[in-house]
């Protein structure tokens, strides 16, 4: 890094190559800390969290429990052992507990976020008085909901149920009637695209993955095969994604790619724009969950970094080529989600052992544990510097008014 | 708030790329250099560069290429800045503008921007442009004439790692040939471009596995077509099924970076590298039986060494002009035969290049009241350090003291070419000194008249002078013959007020009456007078056409109503008059002409100057402008510096007026004080002046006529810190080297030069002898292995403290931290460095700083605090650790600033009782910082990683610091000092920061930028993250151009101004106002 920073000096190579390195570098070396956590609010399993756009700072989660909670992950005092307090939390006061499934924060500013659950509801939340501002009933289970960061021209939320319906809800009419068939299964993930903001790809039980142009009224635009077939020999053909339920979907910041999880243990990287598979290799990746599943991949590094979880660990892959970098244990049961806070890099992730863990890179923490060192050492030679001094000091009062 | 004004004090210097083509006009050569922000275009002449134009552009120019259209004779220009802006410009034939054909902008937010840079490439029959901005995609933009907007549209690359890309001639639809990276290496492959479909086709061929440092394409022109790669160690010609590949070991040494096509028809190439060395890349051809060409052979020859190469264009005749960024740029003639050291390179001019600038220091050398900035510039073997002072030097030679000159001229006696009198006039008398050699000498001079004061003292002839003093006009034999002529006014008695003269003509003023007598050797004729309307106050008889000897016209100044008057002679009949306005009395004019344009300037008795344009045939004034010089009266005097006219202008404030690029401009000359000056070329003193104040004579020379003077001190590597030591007023400079060995076990030492200072120029070095320990080497790749030393230094009481480390370089993401390094201590004495101590430590030392008398260190993510104890060893006091890497560290008083390597600022406080650190206020913004410095007590100034400046503030109540300011700036900024000169920060009260943000904004609606780039734009903060518009900070560099604008522009600009008139009460601005405001601005730096 000395050479790049030097390199940086003169000018001889961009800036933005430090950042990338030392970016990547930290991504690749993410490690369990032992001296931050996530004060503990949740009472059952936590399935989604999300970390706000605007400021980087707050860490929404929801779980099973029907509880919510915010965390401030921003502290006055910097060092290094912290405990991320909560800012406010609810939970639903009446017998009935329903999961809450997916959480997002609204992606202009922190004052309101959206739930959603097994309750068939969609929830608009104001932050300021924790209390729901609007809601939409649906006819069956939510299982994922999503609103485009980019979109200009609308302010839809994409919903996904359990009865293969993709629902479009828009928050400024409050009409929840655009519908988009095509999904023969449960939908369970649903992503808009960060670069088109009229692209939506869903990800469904029925194996298949569909991209719809939600501006036309015919049906999606093109579905991922996984077999990259040119055009369907037979009729009847279905393209499928993967062998099994389609539970992760997440678009690359760039908008360039599109990663797909399914239950067939598989992960794949898809172009936006063609639909062809990448055909990358990532091995096998244990998948299990029939929910929806919240991955992250980061954004600024250079290879970027998928973090999925899978079991009861997080495993970190290379983007591109598929390489296995890392597992991150720490759960001690299943991870359901987890999320990447950018400027920081640091990861939180959530699991069904009501656990928030907080992944740094390792070498904050080895700073740390070397500096803890020093100082101690510091303090024994001071401590006897300071007792020589005691031992010198002069006693007699040197004032001559008191006593 | 915090307020700022932001200023550029330096132009950028270092080349970005330089093109060659005919810009101006279909018959001219053009040479265009984009530096940085700026455009410089020069016209190739037989005689050399001869510059035309400067443009500055909103916007760091990131590509520029020239291109020609169907249908156009001459070419257009394509720049493309850092921040996506397009556009395409045209030189409009009436020579003031460069039209803006069409623009774009490109920014599409959400793309990655690729980490090899901007590639910008126009296809060679102009029917595309294509852009590689951001992974993965590629955007065209179709060129078709009519389109005022360019409407580009981006394509998919699945290549997701672009190392080069370059478009192929002679192919019906545009196609374009990249090398890219992927984890089996690196590969080459076509693509056609189908405008309609908008996309990719498959292109006519491709090759996997290229040599695996592939970097660069050149596409080569009809009639043999197809693409040359350039890597490391290979050169390969590429086309279709023909792939010719060369690997001449005499180009491994060092990575080739760019490339000049020497031939129209692609024969012929120049290759440059790092080291500096310039190849020539021939291409053989064979005709074919069947007429097709094709390309038999590639040869690579060492033609020599250059700068480093940055951009290499071909101009004309074996003249090649190499942009650099790492040292002066040069330009070099090629020559058929080699000389005697083998090299067919010839150097023909060189162009000073400040940076980049790694380190500065400032330091008052010369004790002048002027700071210097003493910076560590450039990289490897162009790496120097350079000294650089505003304004011009004068060095004394001789000095006299005299008090009481009120004028002095220096003749020639019986003397063809040198100057052998001195002629000094004092009140009530004057004085003829003869110089022989060095030595002065008084001396008689019969005819002279020694009682009266001399007005003017000028050469007739060789063997003839003229002296005008109160009483007479006398022509003086120099061959001892006395008195050969005189002249009174009648009545009798009449005093001589003013006078000045020239060869053949004298004007003499008398209260208000006006002579004009015609000379001859041995003649004075009278030849008419008149009267004037009130008492003259200065005359000027100058001759404006070069190499006449006569004058047509008189510029005359009076007293009373204020004016310059352009008379004609002989006949005195009145060509124009100037109302000056005010109440100061003009008390010197002059008419000149500065590179072929005609000037009259009046110098008033409150230091101010106004300048005119003179029409030599009708006298006709025009375009005043006014300056502000000093405070005492101005007295202007001509001299010829270099075969350049040049204006002195004697007052307190001396500065000399020089003309740049068609434009006046006005520098500083070091010295306090002048009264009185005349150019002096005697065989003792050649080419000097003399000048006089209150007290003494100085005989001295002058530096060449420039804004700023730099002085070059070439150190053959990369200096990396410097640091100034008052008490022995030495220089600690620490440079690097890179040595790259060929097996395990070697390893190399950048020697650390302390160097005496500039004066005595003794370099004295002593190289870190213990550095040899390998610290586990292991071979990277290809068996070469890189072993890098550098450190950082600061003065501490009067030993040099140096840190040094040593680590492997490593291809990241494995590049690790340091874990180990020293703190070397050395004591400089007689011109010796010797280590007196050395401490350990855990990690790298990032910055060093001078703490109440201790040495504060960053290292890694701690901050420590040491002691030099008696025992002469560093012990630890005192540490913080709370960032992620201390990048830099700024003190002031007990307060510590720490820049991080990406969590912004942090401010410390030393407890002086506790003995340690406590953190007062953090920025909490995730900024990643090139540069910090501390502005006063409660404000911090932050420079990051996007090229933005920031400022922070320190809340009085709350524990942390607010960003109060933002702005957007250009890099070549990593080092920022108080005083910073590259660019200049300063700071503001209020009240003038809310009026020059008025101005700013006029002026940014009034001044049409190139491009038309909205200045708002230019200057916002920009990160990866966010874009926010500037605040806090005021654009100097717009406002001093204010100064640049014709009057009416400026009338516009103050419309409806308001200023505070001292009072309290606002009222209208004029634009003199205003020009005083910006007046005073420019002279903070």
């Amino acid at each position: 890094m000395l050479r790049l920073l030097s390199e940086r000096e003169t000018g001889q190579s961009e800036p933005l190559f430090l950042r990338r390195a030392e970016t990547t570098r930290r991504y690749f070396n993410l490690a369990l800390s032992k001296y931050r956590d996530v004060e503990e609010i949740h009472k059952g399993s936590i399935n989604s969290v999300d970390i706000d756009t605007v400021e980087n700072r707050y860490l929404l989660s929801g779980g099973s429990h029907s509880t919510i909670a915010i965390h401030d992950l921003q502290t006055t005092n910097n060092g290094m052992v912290q405990t991320y307090k909560h800012v406010c939390q609810t939970s639903d006061s009446s017998n009935c507990k329903y999961s809450v499934d997916t959480v997002q924060w609204y992606p202009i500013d922190t004052g309101m976020f959206t739930t959603s659950g097994a309750d068939h509801k969609l929830k608009i939340w104001d932050t300021n008085t924790m209390k729901v501002a609007d809601h939409y009933t649906f006819k069956s289970r939510v299982c994922d909901h999503h609103m485009s960061s980019i979109a200009r021209k609308h302010c839809l939320i994409a919903v996904g149920c359990e009865q293969s319906t993709v629902k479009l809800v828009d928050m400024k009419s409050g009409a929840a009637t655009h519908q988009l068939k095509g999904h023969t299964g449960s939908v369970v993930a649903v992503r808009w695209s960060p670069r088109h903001e009229f692209l939506l790809a869903t990800g469904s039980a029925d194996s298949k993955v569909l991209l719809w142009d939600i501006r036309t009224a015919k049906g999606s635009l093109l579905a991922l095969d996984q077999h990259n077939r040119r055009v369907s020999s037979k009729s009847g053909d279905v393209k499928t994604a993967h062998d099994g339920t389609v539970n992760g979907l997440q678009f690359t910041s760039d908008g360039l790619f599109i990663v797909t999880f399914g239950t067939d243990d598989r992960l794949r990287l898809w172009n936006a724009s063609t639909g062809r598979n990448m055909l990358v290799n990532f091995g096998s990746v244990f998948n299990s969950s029939k929910r929806s599943l919240k991955f992250a991949i980061s954004g600024d590094g250079c290879p970027d970094v998928l973090f999925i979880p899978s079991e009861g660990n997080i495993q970190v892959l290379d983007l591109y080529q598929g390489t296995h970098l890392n597992t991150l244990h720490g759960h001690y049961n299943s991870v359901n989600c987890c999320a990447l806070q950018k400027e920081t890099h640091y990861l939180f992730s959530g699991g069904a052992d009501r656990n928030m863990l907080v992944w740094i890179p390792t070498s904050e923490t080895e700073d740390y544990e070397e500096n803890l060192k020093d100082q101690s050492r510091e303090c024994h030679s001071e401590g006897s510097v300071r007792k020589e001094m005691t031992a010198t000091v002069d006693t007699w009062s040197s004032d001559e008014d008191g006593a | 708030m915090a307020y700022n004004y932001v200023v550029t004090a330096h132009k950028p210097t270092a080349v970005n790329a330089c093109v060659t083509g005919n810009f101006t006009s279909p018959d001219d050569l053009n040479l265009i250099i984009a530096k940085n922000t700026r455009m410089e275009i020069y016209s190739v002449t037989p005689e050399g560069l001869r510059p035309v134009k400067e443009v500055g552009i909103y916007g760091r120019i990131a590509v520029m290429e020239l291109f020609r259209p169907q249908g156009e004779n001459k070419d257009l220009l394509f720049v493309l800045t850092a921040r996506y802006n397009a556009m395409i410009l045209e030189y409009q034939q009436d020579g003031e503008t460069t039209e803006i054909i069409a623009r774009a902008h490109g920014n599409d937010r959400i793309g990655r921007p690729s980490e090899t840079g901007i590639i910008g490439i126009i296809d060679p029959q102009c029917r595309v442009i294509g852009l590689r901005l951001y992974d993965g995609l590629f955007k065209v933009i179709p060129l078709e004439r009519e389109n005022k907007e360019l409407k580009a549209f981006n394509i998919r690359l699945e290549e997701l790692m672009v190392i080069d890309m370059q478009f192929l001639h002679g192919c019906a639809t545009p196609t374009v040939v990249l090398v890219h990276q992927d984890h089996h290496g690196r590969h080459v492959k076509t693509y056609e471009i189908s405008l309609r479909d908008k996309e990719f086709q498959k292109g006519p061929w491709k090759q996997d596995n290229v040599e695996t440092e592939a970097c660069m394409v050149i596409g080569v022109p009809e009639p043999y077509g197809g693409a040359i790669i350039i890597g490391q160690e290979s050169v390969t010609y590429h086309k279709g099924e023909n792939y010719i590949p060369i690997a001449p070991p005499v180009i491994k040494q060092s990575a080739l970076t760019c490339y000049g096509r020497v031939d129209a028809n692609g024969s012929r190439y120049l290759l440059g590298d790092m080291a500096g060395r310039l190849f020539m890349l021939l291409l053989e051809r064979e005709e074919k039986m069947d007429g097709s060409h094709v390309v038999k052979d590639l040869k690579v020859e060492l033609l020599g060494e250059t700068t480093i190469a940055e951009c290499i264009t071909y101009l004309d005749n074996g003249v090649v002009f190499i942009g650099s960024r790492f040292g002066d740029s040069q330009l070099v003639k090629l020559n058929v035969e080699p000389d005697e050291n083998g090299s067919f390179v010839q150097i023909m001019e060189t162009f000073v290049n400040l940076g980049p600038i790694v380190d500065m220091c400032v330091v008052d050398l010369e004790r002048q009241g002027q700071g210097q900035l003493v910076t560590c510039s450039g990289a490897y073997k162009e790496g120097s350090l350079r000294i650089i002072r505003n304004g011009i030097g004068i060095h004394e030679h001789a000095s006299i003291d005299l008090p009481g000159i009120k004028g002095i001229w220096a003749l020639k006696k019986n003397s063809e070419v040198f100057d052998n009198l001195l002629v000094m006039s004092f009140v009530g008398q004057s004085r003829v000194l003869m110089l022989s050699g060095e030595e002065v000498e008084e001396t008689e001079l019969p005819g002279f008249d020694g009682d009266s004061q001399t007005f003017v003292c000028i050469n007739i002839t060789p063997d003839q002078m003229l002296q005008i003093t109160q009483r007479s006009v006398r022509l003086v034999s120099l061959t001892d013959q006395g008195l050969l002529c005189e002249w009174t006014i009648r009545p009798e008695g009449r005093n001589i007020s003013l006078a000045s003269c020239n060869t053949t003509q004298a004007a003499i003023a008398a209260g208000s009456e006006l002579h004009y007598l015609e000379l001859a050797p041995g003649k004075i004729t009278h030849v008419g007078h008149t009267v004037m309307e009130h008492e003259i106050a200065c005359l000027d008889i100058t001759p404006l056409k070069e190499g006449e000897g006569r004058a047509q016209l008189i510029a005359v100044g009076l007293w009373t109503d204020i004016s310059a008057r352009i008379l004609r002679l002989p006949s005195f009949e009145s060509l124009h008059v100037e109302m000056l306005g005010g109440e100061i009395i003009p008390r010197s004019i002059l008419m000149s002409t500065f590179e072929g344009l005609h000037y009259l300037l009046v110098a008033l008795g409150d230091g101010s100057l106004f300048y005119f344009s003179l029409n030599p045939d009708t006298g006709m004034l025009s375009e005043k402008k006014k300056v502000t010089l000093g405070t005492q009266p101005t007295v202007l005097r001509p001299f010829r510096s270099l075969s350049t006219t040049n204006v002195f202008a004697c007052s307190d404030r001396p500065t000399v007026v020089y003309s740049s690029n068609h434009k006046l401009v006005f520098s500083n000359v070091n010295l306090r004080e002048v009264n009185h000056m005349c150019p002096l070329n005697s065989e003792g003193y050649q080419d000097s002046l003399a000048l006089a104040n209150d007290s003494t004579l100085m005989i001295g020379t002058i530096d060449e006529i420039q804004k700023l003077h730099i002085r070059t001190i070439p150190l053959g590597e990369s200096p990396r810190r410097i640091a100034y030591q008052e008490a022995s007023q030495t220089f600690g400079v620490i440079s690097m080297r890179t040595d790259i060995s060929e097996s395990s076990g070697g390893s190399g030492a950048g020697p650390i030069r302390p160097s005496a200072s500039t004066q005595a120029q003794t370099i004295s070095s002593s190289t870190g002898s213990s550095v040899a320990k390998p610290l586990g080497i292991s071979s990277a790749s290809g068996g070469d292995m890189n072993d890098f030393v550098c450190g950082d230094e600061q003065e501490v009481h009067s030993l040099l403290v140096i840190d040094q480390h040593t680590f492997e370089a490593l291809v990241h993401p494995e590049e690790a931290e340091p874990k180990q390094g020293r703190i070397i201590v050395f004591h400089y004495a007689e011109g010796k460095v010797t280590q007196v101590g050395e401490k350990e430590i855990k990690g790298a030392a990032y910055s060093m700083a001078e703490f109440n008398g201790k040495l504060l260190a960053s290292i890694n993510s701690s901050v420590r605090l040491f002691e030099w104890t008696a025992e002469k060893e560093l012990r630890l006091e005192c540490s913080n650790f709370n960032s992620i890497i201390a990048l830099y560290i700024k003190t002031k008083g007990d307060f510590v600033l720490v820049g991080d390597l990406m969590r912004s600022l942090t401010l410390l406080a030393y407890k002086q009782r506790e003995g340690c650190f406590e953190e007062i206020a953090r920025d909490c913004n995730p900024n990643w910082m090139t540069s910090i410095e501390i502005l006063d007590d409660d404000n911090f100034l932050g420079a990051e990683n996007s090229f933005n400046l920031f400022t922070c503030q320190k809340d009085r109540d709350a524990c942390d610091a607010a960003c109060r300011g933002e702005h957007y700036t250009s890099p070549e900024h990593s080092a920022i000092r108080y005083c910073s000169w590259s660019c200049l920060v300063a700071q503001l009260p209020q009240e003038f920061f809310m009026f020059l943000l008025e101005v700013q904004n006029r002026l940014a609606q009034v001044i049409k930028s190139v491009g038309k780039i909205e200045h708002s734009f230019w200057r916002s903060f920009h990160t990866e993250r966010k874009t926010e518009p500037a605040q806090g900070f005021i654009d100097g560099d717009l406002i001093e151009s204010y100064l640049d604008l014709s009057r009416d522009k400026m009338q516009e600009v103050v419309q409806g101004l308001q200023i505070d008139d001292g009072s309290g009460m606002k009222r209208d601005a004029t634009v003199d106002d205003l020009v005083k405001t910006v007046e005073e601005l420019t002279r903070i730096h």
